[in-house]
């Protein structure tokens, strides 16, 4: 499974030209998203609602609406109790120096062997191998 | 057992009458009085007729279809859209700045 960080979430709405050309090769039950991105942007979108002034309240709710309705398009893969050695041992190794967000992540595809697509290569270098993370943004495909 | 009925008087001068969540049951009348009895008249003949059954059907099929195939509708719906670009870069400075709370 490819699990996309928040960053490729946002290229594929942008309609990024070689995001495409991924999605395109690639089954759509094999993409999801990491609960933790799914938490994020839900997190993000209900705060904005609820704090809103009473102009931007209707739009701030209608954002979340739409939010909510666009993750439904989504596999998800939650954080789940296999995830929490991998989180417990990540922790360990890099203590305060990683965000806690990205190594939730990185334990998800540790536990379930999942490939993290994202363009932020270098905050998850040292949580992955190299063979499961991905850059479908400036890494054009092999043709 | 009540059934809300909407009655409305028409510019024709008639009187119609319907019970929403029953299609069929819809009539006209001369007067308020007469579209109340026809309107009664028609739900007791729908319900006399009809059966209300729960049929159970599993979300996982519904979810399976849905997420078969990739969601294109999606794709380039908001470019350069500062109300979702705004919105993701407070997303990844938060996810920077945010540690564990032991």
């Amino acid at each position: 499974m490819f699990l996309w960080d928040t960053n490729i979430l946002r290229h594929f709405i942008e309609g990024h030209p070689t995001l495409r050309t991924y999605v395109k090769r690639i089954a759509w039950e094999d993409i999801a998203l990491p609960s933790v991105v799914v938490a994020e942007v839900l997190r993000g979108r209900s705060e904005y609602a609820l704090k809103a002034s009473p102009i931007q309240a209707p739009p701030a709710h209608a954002l979340l609406q739409e939010t909510r309705d666009m993750l439904h398009c989504f596999h998800i893969v939650m954080f789940d109790t296999s995830c929490v050695i991998p989180l417990q041992q990540l922790r360990e190794q890099h203590k305060h120096h990683k965000s806690y967000a990205d190594m939730m992540i990185a334990a998800i595809a540790i536990a379930g062997k999942h490939t993290v697509v994202t363009r932020n290569r270098k905050h998850f270098a040292s949580l992955l191998p190299k063979t499961q993370l991905a850059n479908w943004i400036d890494l054009p495909p092999a043709s | 057992m009540k059934y809300t009925v909407v009655i409305t008087q028409e510019q024709s001068g008639d009187v119609s009458a319907a019970a929403p969540g029953l299609p069929e049951c819809h009539v006209q009348a001369n007067s308020r009085q007469e579209a109340i009895q026809k309107i009664s008249q028609s739900i007791t003949d729908i319900i006399r007729r009809s059966e209300v059954i729960q049929l159970d059907i599993p979300d996982a099929v519904r979810s399976q279809k849905k997420h078969q195939e990739t969601p294109w509708n999606l794709f380039g719906s908001h470019p350069q859209d500062p109300a979702w670009g705004g919105f993701f870069d407070e997303l990844e400075h938060h996810r920077q700045v945010e540690q564990f709370e032991e």
